[in-house]
């Protein structure tokens, strides 16, 4: 189901009202919730593409249950291992690996077959043997990568001993489930919410003001700045990029930079609210993260509860910050490599999987290094020898990759180098210029590096970033965006540059004093705009398909 | 080593900074009732939830707020649709049926996706020569292609008759045997994507004779050749035709965009080097116009000697300057070298081997009717000199836009392929508009004018004597621009009106199905007829006969012979070329 819909409000207002009502007799609402969550899951609109069936729901009850028991399982062992008992190390590695391979094979089948199989038929046909391999039709179950590292943070969390097994099964089956969070995140660990099952609901006039709010921003940014600037602009122009200037493709760009951050934190926004709702609260998502300095804070910033779980789940188990440096460095690409492939499978998601793991090693090591160092013919020696190895590195992306010519991948090579020199030559002073220029320079990263996120193939990146890189002279075509597109693209913009606590402090306090019929009003013109601007409905988040 | 982390505290710190946090949380205990919440605890929400259920009730009640209901009856709009509208009311029948649909055109984006990424350059077919008097069309011999499934058929397909002996000529190899097609549309063959796709095509199968023509720069952005480097080095200011900024005199050369300047506007065309399509060229013609205190035009071939063109004429008249070289690869570059100011069209590329030109003449946001805007005489001098073998046509996406009737279209569509085939006797070939779609809902429907305007083209082309190819239903009918929206790859645009570069080779990869069906079916009957000889062999074959009957006649004028501009003209001479020898080539100035 969608949030903002017709059909979300009608299952919302019952939804509330029963959960309310059970608020104090636990069993009874969590099982409620359980159900309603499991309808949530089940009765989804017609969309395009069409979703899965309803019976997908099982995939969902098989995680659930895999989970239990192989936590229980640990559990049961766990004192033993404690003790030295090798055999029950055994056991607890091996039900481990029970959860892993079910939860990570069915997301691989799911998400990933089709991509390794053409990667495969790619690889040979670069090697010259020609191989015919299946496409095959798979639905990809809505929701499968949050609710699958939800559960295996889970059971990872039992077998470290961090945390003790859910012992009932109905609560552990709400975690898994709960309904705000299922499809789209954010990504709850167990540790975060399975201890508010054993308390009574948070309901108070404080969490329904804050819940009302949250929702509502949500919705203004998924719909007015997410869908509405898709339908009007960025869907066009990825479609066919090459019937667009270098600086529509450009603006589309900027564009999709804001319909990502708004559609994704917006539901996130949804998320939390709804929560806030029934009581219960889950983590935030999203920190204004265009306002990062520097790659490693955007990435803290960005969708927070995966590439912190990858953190938690990844680079600390594989040492994290200590050991060697290269040890350091392969930990940390590979992580970020990871968080990029965690979005989608395709050449697309490696090249900005590498380009933004590649981008944070250097973002490291930037930060790390010692500055105070003179400029001599030695020391300056490596920088040279880095500067032609990216440059290198780049030209060889461009024509071999990007399939650019060589004068333009040569025109591309020379502004990474550009970009790396002066990215290391700038202080790490607090003044206002210099932050000004690490935020610009961070969103500009970001922004190009949205080609390859949204490209549906690596073909149309190539189309956009040819596009880009042609810097025709034909600008923007009278009509293609409406006043009202432009109003929201820079208007979207700029709001995200504004402090945290204009929206969230003293927002919320204008919204708290409200009286309710006030805000219900609110929320009806909210409707209405969502109706009236997205005439064709709202759209699937863009998430869903992750 | 440097340090590696920053501290925790740090608000900028990045995401792996720092070290794993510890924790053990212990999951014990059951939740306790909290009792009563205390008053006020709801009175907010619960206040606001009314007002928002009374304003959605209100626009029920109040007929005059109908347009902002959330549903009303006449949508089609099932709420919880994945259980009730599927399961229970048995829509899902249709939706698998939908998705079997889109498998479809998935597969066949992929084939030809595929066949494109593999695509190497042309090999050449051997040149048959020389041609004999009475020469007939021999068996036909099975291609492979010929087991692939033609989604469409043409309709009338017995109107491109001397098409499809033209193709047989380049096919069978005859020397001079190019078939030449023009393709006009407005936006749907942007980007040269339908128009390339099928030139891949049938170059791959009858020859490469070469790119075609081009503009003289880019009216708009979505004008840009494949298997053709275009180069802007100081653009020319242009008039484009569905503006009607040549009322007066109506000429806007065959591509619809006269280019102007008084001096310094310079473009260079290169022939491509990458890809399949355009890596050779051996015959370069710059089409211009002479005019009143008309200026110099500079034409330089690779590095060669430039040769500057005076375009002063006493009147406006179409000109030409042709120019031949080794058969490979080169760069033409075309200059307004000043003294006044210059007027000009656009350039062809060719070879001079038999094969295919596909020329792709896209009119960006053109309504069919802009095609009148063309002067009549200047339009047919120019189709002449290009001596096309079939024109096609693609237009309606704009006219879907009007408030026009569909009578009223049909006049107007009756009227452009009139103007256009007045030159000589064309075949010609209408393409229907793509499916356009709109948003009812969460699902993508057909616009209801489409398959009006559809019917109206196809009525059109049948009184014309047209050929017929209805994309729309080759695309899979009534919501297929939504289906093609949602594919992977994606071949439909997200404005529900265009299609993606992978749709575009879907489309062209139909088209010329359909064209290889109608042409085979030609082949197998046409089996011992005379051959349709290109017009230099069979202007050879004439002369031969005619020397055999000593009875020698003076030779037909090469285009650019009669002022000795163009010594080395092609071999691949045509009818056109004789009428262009009519019209006044001059000198190259100084």
């Amino acid at each position: 189901m969608l949030f903002v819909s017709f059909d979300f409000l009608l299952f919302i207002i019952p939804v509330l009202l029963l959960a309310w009502a059970l608020a104090n007799v636990a069993a009874l609402r969590v099982l409620f919730l359980i159900a309603a969550s499991y309808f949530f899951y089940m009765a989804g609109p017609h969309t395009d593409p069409i979703q899965p069936p309803w019976y997908f729901v099982g995939l969902l009850f098989l995680s659930t249950v895999l989970d239990f028991v192989c936590s229980h399982r640990i559990a049961a062992r766990r004192p033993a291992q404690e003790a030295g008992d090798a055999g029950a190390r055994r056991a607890c590695n091996a039900w481990l690996g029970v959860s892993l391979v079910g939860n990570l094979g069915l997301l691989g089948y799911f998400k990933y077959t089709n991509f390794f199989l053409g990667a495969f038929g790619d690889i040979a046909a670069a090697l010259g043997v020609e191989v015919v391999v299946p496409h095959l039709r798979l639905l990809l179950p809505i929701g499968i990568s949050f609710y699958t590292f939800q559960t295996l943070s889970y059971t990872i969390d039992v077998w470290r001993g961090r945390l003790t097994p859910e012992p009932s099964f109905r609560r552990f089956a709400l975690f898994v489930v709960f309904f705000p969070q299922l499809v789209a995140g954010p990504i709850v660990r167990a540790h975060e919410f399975l201890p508010q099952l054993h308390r009574p609901p948070q309901l108070s006039a404080a969490n329904m003001s804050q819940g009302m709010y949250r929702i509502l921003c949500g919705v203004l940014k998924k719909a007015v700045l997410g869908d509405f600037i898709a339908a009007q602009f960025t869907d066009a122009v990825f479609a066919a990029p090459d019937t667009y200037t270098s600086l529509e493709i450009l603006l589309a760009l900027y564009a999709f930079t804001l319909q990502l951050y708004a559609d994704f934190s917006g539901y996130s926004d949804i998320a939390i609210g709804v929560a806030l709702l029934l009581g219960y609260t889950i983590p935030e998502n999203f920190d204004r993260p265009y306002q990062a300095q520097n790659l490693g804070e955007f990435w803290r910033r960005w969708h927070m509860t995966l590439s912190t779980w990858l953190r938690d789940y990844v680079f600390f188990p594989l040492g994290g910050s200590r050991g060697s440096p290269a040890r350091v460095y392969f930990n940390l690409w590979l992580t970020m490599f990871l968080v990029g492939m965690w979005h989608g499978a395709s050449w697309n998601f490696i090249i900005y999987s590498n380009v933004h793991a590649l981008a944070m090693l250097f973002n490291r090591w930037n930060r790390g290094r010692r500055r105070s160092e003179p400029i001599t013919l030695t020391s300056s020696a490596p920088w040279v020898v880095g500067v032609l190895l990216l440059s290198a590195a780049v030209f060889g992306l461009g024509v071999d990759v990007l399939h650019l010519e060589a004068g333009t991948a040569g025109g591309l090579a020379g502004f990474a180098a550009a970009m790396f020199v002066i990215v290391a030559w700038l202080p790490e002073t607090k003044a206002w210029w210099n932050v000004a220029l690490h935020v610009a320079l961070t969103f500009h990263f970001t922004v190009l590096s949205r080609v390859f996120f949204r490209a549906d193939d690596l073909e149309t990146s190539r189309a956009m970033i040819a596009g880009l890189l042609r810097f025709d002279a034909h600008g923007v075509r009278p009509g293609l965006l409406s006043p009202l597109a432009w109003a929201l693209l820079i208007g979207g913009i700029a709001y995200h540059m504004t402090p945290k606590r204009w929206v969230e402090a003293h927002g919320y306090k204008l919204f708290r004093a409200l009286p309710g019929p006030v805000i219900g009003l609110l929320f009806a013109a909210a409707a209405l705009a969502v109706h009236l601007l997205l005439s064709g409905g709202p759209r699937a988040n863009i998430y869903f398909q992750f | 080593m440097p340090a590696m982390t920053k501290p925790a505290n740090d608000q900028h710190a990045g995401l792996l900074d720092g070290e794993d946090r510890k924790f053990r949380v212990e999951l014990r205990g059951a939740a306790e009732p909290n009792g009563p919440y205390p008053r006020g605890t709801f009175r907010q929400i619960v206040t606001a939830m009314l007002t928002l259920v009374m304003a959605i009730g209100l626009t029920y009640l109040v007929p005059r707020w109908h347009w902002a209901r959330p549903w009303t009856p006449d949508m089609d709009y099932v709420p919880f649709w994945n259980l009730i509208g599927r399961v229970l009311l048995g829509e899902g029948e249709v939706a698998d049926q939908v998705n079997v649909e889109l498998a479809k055109v998935q597969e066949l984006a992929r084939v030809e996706v595929a066949a494109d990424e593999k695509a190497e350059p042309f090999v050449d077919r051997a040149v048959r020569t020389p041609v004999e008097l009475g020469e007939r069309l021999p068996e036909y011999v099975d291609n492979p292609e010929d087991a692939e499934r033609v989604e469409m058929t043409l309709e009338n397909a017995e109107a491109l008759e001397t098409f499809y002996g033209a193709l047989a000529a380049s096919e069978l190899g005859y020397a001079g045997a190019i078939t030449r097609v023009m393709h006009y549309g407005d936006s749907a063959i942007g980007n040269d994507g339908i128009p390339g796709a099928i030139r891949m095509k049938m170059q791959a199968r009858f020859g490469d004779a070469g790119h075609g023509f081009h503009l003289l720069g880019q009216p708009n952005a979505s004008y840009r050749h494949q298997g053709v480097r275009f180069a802007e080095k100081s653009p020319w200011n242009h008039c484009f035709i569905i503006f009607g900024c040549r009322e007066k005199d109506g000429h806007y050369g065959l591509g619809g965009t006269t280019f102007e300047s008084v001096g310094g506007a310079e473009i260079t065309l290169s022939t491509a080097n990458k890809g399949a399509m355009g890596r050779k060229a051996s015959h370069f013609e710059v089409w211009y116009a002479g005019a009143p205190r008309g200026g110099n035009l500079k034409v330089q071939l690779d590095e060669q000697e430039p040769v500057v063109l005076a375009t002063a004429a006493e009147q406006l008249e179409d000109r030409w300057y042709a120019v031949d070289a080794e058969d490979g690869e080169h760069s033409l570059t075309v200059r307004a070298a000043g003294s006044g100011k210059v007027r000009a069209y656009g350039v062809v590329m060719e070879r001079s081997v038999p094969g295919v030109v596909w020329d792709e003449m896209s009119q960006i946001g053109a309504l069919t009717r802009r095609m009148s805007n063309f002067n009549k005489d200047h339009l047919h001098s120019q189709i002449r000199r290009r001596d096309p073998d079939l024109v096609v046509f693609m237009f309606g996406g704009n006219d879907m836009n009007t408030q026009g009737t569909m009578a009223k279209y049909r006049e107007e569509f009756t009227e452009v392929i009139r103007l256009f085939r007045g030159a000589q006797p064309l075949p010609c070939l209408v393409m229907a508009p793509l499916d356009h779609g709109e948003r009812d809902g969460a699902r993508i429907v057909t616009r209801p004018i489409v398959t009006k305007l559809v019917n109206a083209q196809r009525e059109v082309a049948k009184a014309e004597g047209c050929a017929f190819f209805d994309t729309f239903a080759a695309m899979g009918g009534d919501g297929s621009m939504g289906r093609w929206v949602r594919s992977s790859p994606a071949l439909g645009s997200g404005d529900l009106s265009h299609l993606t570069h992978h749709g575009h080779k879907v489309v062209g990869g139909m088209l010329y199905r359909a064209l290889v069906a109608g042409y085979v079916d030609y082949r197998k009957r046409m089996v011992g007829q005379p051959v349709q000889l290109p017009p230099q062999a069979a202007a050879k074959v004439e002369a031969t006969a005619a020397n055999e009957q000593a009875e020698v006649k003076p030779e037909v004028a090469k285009p650019g012979a009669a002022d000795g501009s163009d010594a080395s003209a092609p071999e691949a001479v045509r009818p056109g070329a004789t009428a262009a020898a009519a019209q006044p080539v001059k000198l190259p100035g100084n």
